[in-house]
């Protein structure tokens, strides 16, 4: 499969990637944005959707941004919004 | 309380183990309006496979326990009630023939995708349980391999289309967790979210599962030419 080179389609495929990491973790993450450890606890998710990130993206346009971060915060924590916790 | 699937037939009807034969059919008929098709009770407080399961029992347990042969030597199988001792029953006339309404539960349940024993009587005396085993654990120490997760599911009383329904995990990726073909599994980000969804329907622990399972599959892809 060719690698992604355009920055539209990586923040696509971010935005994708965690998605779906929020389906799957819903319970997880909605826990761990009231006990204020959300990095900590979702650690090994979030690494494992970089990890894939990674590998469908150019190198270059993986190393000079930061999509898939930018994902974390608006597609798994913005949707979290409403969870009560003192992070807000 | 005792889970519906592990409950005595006299449990499961709410009555006595001296019940008569016509509190055991009152008994039905009770158990047949709350828990039956198309209840509220049923529609609001069981899934639609525990349900059918609830109801198949209802019929098994009226079969038995209006059958006197088939009551007596359901009797004598499971334990006596807590304080209580085993309460005297006549024997019947003649040796207890197999019992057919218990085989033919058993043979529908075998069709039906659920382990034998499932809803069933004990095989032996011990516990009461009546159904699967509440839990299922790996050997100490060991990892959760594909066929410790088949085993878990089976002893749970599970097929893997009804896992498939119940976790909406496709019966494919299922079928390849169990078969180890991790070759053919999804990204380990996909996968962790699967593995825990299906533990937890499983009743396992999700976390030490997917942990367990993960670290399988990675040790299989950095030994070349082994599962790819």
């Amino acid at each position: 499969m060719p690698l992604i080179e355009t920055p539209e389609q990586a923040i696509r495929l971010a935005r994708a990637i965690c998605s779906d990491v929020s389906l799957y973790n819903e319970e997880k993450i909605v826990r761990s944005i009231e006990q204020d450890n959300f990095f900590d606890a979702l650690r090994e998710e979030l690494e494992e959707g970089r990890e894939l990130y990674r590998s469908r993206v150019a190198p270059a346009l993986f190393s000079r941004t930061n999509f898939y971060d930018r994902a974390i915060v608006d597609v798994i924590l913005r949707s979290k919004g409403h969870v009560k916790s003192r992070i807000w | 309380m005792k889970r519906l699937v592990d409950q005595t037939y006299y449990e499961l009807l709410e009555i006595s183990r001296s019940a008569l034969p016509e509190e055991v059919e009152r008994a039905y008929e009770r158990a047949k309006a709350l828990y039956g098709p198309g209840s509220l009770v049923a529609y609001t407080l069981l899934a639609p496979d525990d349900a059918e399961l609830l109801s198949q029992r209802i019929e098994e347990a009226r079969s038995v326990l209006l059958d006197e042969h088939a009551r007596a030597s359901y009797d004598a199988r499971i334990p006596p009630e807590a304080g209580e001792a085993r309460l005297p029953r006549a024997p019947p006339a003649a040796p207890p023939p197999p019992e057919p309404a218990v085989e033919a539960a058993a043979q529908g349940a075998a069709a039906s995708g659920v382990a034998p024993g499932a809803g069933g009587e004990p095989a032996a005396p011990g516990p009461a349980r009546l159904g699967f085993e509440p839990s299922f654990a790996p050997p100490d120490g060991a990892s959760w391999t594909g066929e410790l997760l088949r085993r878990a599911r089976e002893n749970r009383g599970l097929s893997v289309m009804q896992v498939s329904e119940r976790t909406k995990v496709t019966r494919h990726h299922i079928e390849n967790i169990e078969g180890e073909r991790f070759d053919q599994l999804p990204a380990p980000v996909y996968l962790r979210g699967i593995l825990m969804s299906v533990a937890r329907e499983l009743r396992l622990d999700g976390q030490k599962v997917a942990r367990s399972y993960l670290e399988r599959v990675a040790q299989a892809q950095k030994a070349p030419g082994k599962h790819r």
